[in-house]
């Protein structure tokens, strides 16, 4: 067919839809919102859930720290107050801005561009988060212990032994765990917008 | 007017854009519905940020086309298609048109170009001159014009490229 004749049909064709009924205001806002709904819990929820649980935790030291009597543990409870809120609250303010990416606004090579230099970011942040937690699972510990009455516990040799070695294994594996599943959602994401260009 | 009046009349008023967008990209009656509400979807996301921008029909064919074909590309990457059964669109009853055969030909051949070269003939259709689908598309103005002539030549041939 050529384009020309293609263009004859398709005015044709534009007449016709023109003409068609008008959505309506409810469906079209029903259709809206189902799938906004959708989106943002898909996206946020689990994150949202992993950080009321750190907030929950922060608040319980902040609570509880006028029972901590060695000075250590006092040190480490500020430490950790301080790690479990502003650790989900980037980790929340990551995500946004990797959700503020729209693939509406910019042209697809832009949108490229856009997307790259939020991964990089995103990956920085998850580098320096994965640090930290190994630094918050082994601190953590002695507060926790001298608040349900172990206060010794890092004077034994099993809490070097055999707490520490353990906490820090898991928190790699899980650290590996995540990162690759990181890895693949953000591939599969610049595979998608890359489809774009 | 309150945001949510101007998006229905901004979909209201275009909403035959977005169906000839979707009829370009979709292979059948229920992936084009679930197209439209993507891209009605992307419309309500970006609204806020529409106003910014030069002209609202150049905004809406981006919204449209980069919606369609990153739709297209993540149902090749995952097959399950995600749909609202409870909403309902009634389009444009196309079988009970004289000319039918003919635009389904036409849709035929338009779906047989690459995903960009599809969104560059439709804008060509639409009327857009070569400047306007630079613009939208993200490619300069030459390379609009060359590959508005090897599509010609495609076309010509009815060589199918995706």
């Amino acid at each position: 067919m050529e384009l020309d004749e293609m263009k004859i049909l398709w005015d044709e064709l534009s007449g016709k839809v023109e003409n068609q009924e008008k959505i309506k205001k409810e469906e079209l806002m029903k259709m809206t919102q189902k799938n906004y709904q959708n989106r943002l819990s898909s996206i946020y929820l689990p994150e949202i859930l992993g950080s009321i649980v750190c907030f929950g935790y922060a608040a319980y030291f902040i609570f509880q720290i006028g029972r901590l009597e060695l000075e250590i543990n006092q040190v480490l409870a500020v430490f950790n107050t301080i790690a479990m809120i502003i650790l989900p609250s980037i980790s929340l303010w990551t995500l946004a801005r990797l959700n503020r990416l729209k693939i509406t606004d910019d042209s697809p090579s832009l949108l490229v561009e856009k997307f790259k230099k939020e991964k990089t970011f995103f990956w920085k942040f998850q580098r320096i988060n994965l640090v930290l937690s190994g630094l918050f699972a082994i601190s953590i510990l002695p507060p926790l212990a001298e608040l349900v009455g172990k206060k010794d516990l890092i004077l034994q040799p099993t809490f070097w032994m055999v707490y520490v070695p353990i906490g820090l294994i898991c928190i790699y594996i899980f650290g590996r765990f995540t990162i690759r599943k990181y890895d693949r959602s953000l591939q599969k994401a610049q595979q998608l917008i890359e489809g774009i260009s | 007017m309150t945001k949510e009046e101007e998006f229905v009349n901004l979909i209201q008023s275009n909403q035959g854009l977005i169906y000839k967008i979707t009829a370009i990209y979709s292979r059948d009656r229920e992936q084009q519905k679930d197209l439209y509400q993507e891209i009605v979807y992307q419309t309500w996301k970006s609204f806020d940020h529409y106003k910014k921008t030069a002209k609202v029909t150049t905004w809406l064919y981006r919204v449209g086309m980069n919606t369609a074909i990153t739709q297209l590309n993540r149902e090749k990457k995952n097959p399950m298609r995600m749909s609202f059964s409870e909403v309902t669109i009634d389009f444009v009853d196309e079988r009970e048109s004289e000319t039918e055969e003919k635009i389904q030909q036409l849709y035929a051949e338009i779906r047989k170009l690459g995903l960009l070269d599809r969104g560059i003939v439709f804008l060509f259709l639409e009327g857009k001159s070569h400047d306007e689908i630079a613009e939208i598309v993200g490619i300069s103005t030459s390379n609009v014009g060359t590959r508005i002539s090897r599509i010609k030549d495609k076309l010509r041939k009815g060589v199918q490229t995706y």
